[in-house]
């Protein structure tokens, strides 16, 4: 089992910002680490860019086990989303060797939320 | 007047869901495949037309094989970017194992000389799997085909919970891109996105 946490129970960041972040992970049989990755990725119509701005890595000597982390976040990429394309936040617990993982989206955008770009129509 | 605004992350039909959907296989297995690849001297053509899966094919045969401790080379060339890289018969020569295997999607667009040059390079029992539109290349492994239940079955398999595709639309969309699936989903990606559904949980932006 993997399970990430935001504590304030939040999603939408403001550039900048300093956050808790819980990783949580419990397993059957041993892993060798665990680690906590902050990435955006684009998602839309078309190739997905990905980028792994930072990576905590914990030695899993326990198979049942978590970590807080305080995290100052990045102040861009802003998270924004068209028709054709997003670029989401998150963060993602994986183990290894097995590449078992989970995810986690949220928001990092002045005012706290996604940018939405949108083109209005006028009637 | 009310306008729909459906963000990309939102969209069932966005490249993370597609990618996320194994080969469908249609008249073979892997395992049927790997075995007709190895009977063949492990120099073959996976062949199609554009849109028929021939990449993600051999993405999922190369995924096999490096499963099994076999490492892999990638050649790719498009018609974006129709030439061999820079100083890649050298690389293959020097850093590649006869035991490697060598991946080249996108043979066609290469000129017969440099097929030739790349012939040459390979080693001595040296795996090769390409694909190519047009078969005469290495002998043929596998004629990468599409039909409308294919279109249907990755549609099906999309995290789409609110809009509902006929399968007379299905039809109509996979013939006008003459089974191209790529372009018959991006066809698909773009009327979602426009709202041509109907969206049930599309977000109002204004009214």
């Amino acid at each position: 089992m993997l399970k990430i946490e935001f504590p304030q129970n939040e999603r939408n960041y403001s550039p900048g910002e300093t956050i808790g972040v819980d990783a949580h992970w419990a397993f059957d049989e041993p892993v060798d680490r665990v680690e906590l990755r902050l990435v955006w990725n684009t998602v839309g119509k078309g190739d997905r860019d990905l980028s792994v701005v930072s990576t905590w890595s914990y030695d899993a000597t326990s198979m049942n086990g978590h970590q807080l982390e305080e995290v100052t976040l990045p102040e861009a990429p802003y998270s924004f989303s068209g028709k054709l394309l997003s670029l989401v936040w998150a963060f993602e617990l994986i183990a290894l060797p097995s590449g078992e993982s989970t995810r986690e989206e949220f928001f990092i955008a002045p005012n706290a939320g996604e940018l939405t770009l949108h083109k209005s129509e006028i009637v | 007047m009310s306008q729909f605004f459906q963000p990309a992350r939102k969209n069932p039909f966005a490249t993370e869901h597609l990618l996320s959907i194994p080969y469908l296989y249609q008249d073979t297995s892997l395992n049927e495949l790997i075995e007709r690849f190895e009977q063949m001297g492990s120099r073959a053509a996976l062949v199609g037309p554009e849109g028929h899966g021939k990449t993600t094919l051999q993405e999922t045969m190369a995924a096999e094989y490096e499963r099994r401790g076999v490492k892999t080379h990638w050649i790719r060339v498009s018609r974006d970017t129709p030439h061999l890289p820079k100083g890649i018969f050298k690389q293959l020569a020097e850093q590649t194992a006869p035991e490697d295997l060598i991946l080249f999607d996108g043979v066609e667009q290469i000129s017969r000389l440099a097929w030739w040059r790349f012939r040459r390079t390979l080693k001595p029992g040296q795996a090769c799997l390409i694909t190519t539109h047009t078969p005469g290349w290495f002998p043929t492994l596998h004629d990468c085909a599409t039909d409308q239940m294919l279109l249907s079955e990755i549609i099906a398999r999309l995290p789409i919970s609110d809009i509902q595709i006929d399968s007379s639309e299905i039809g109509e969309i996979w013939l006008k891109h003459r089974g191209d699936l790529r372009q018959a989903l991006f066809e698909l990606y773009d009327r979602y996105a426009s709202g041509e559904f109907s969206l049930a949980n599309a977000l109002p932006l204004s009214e």
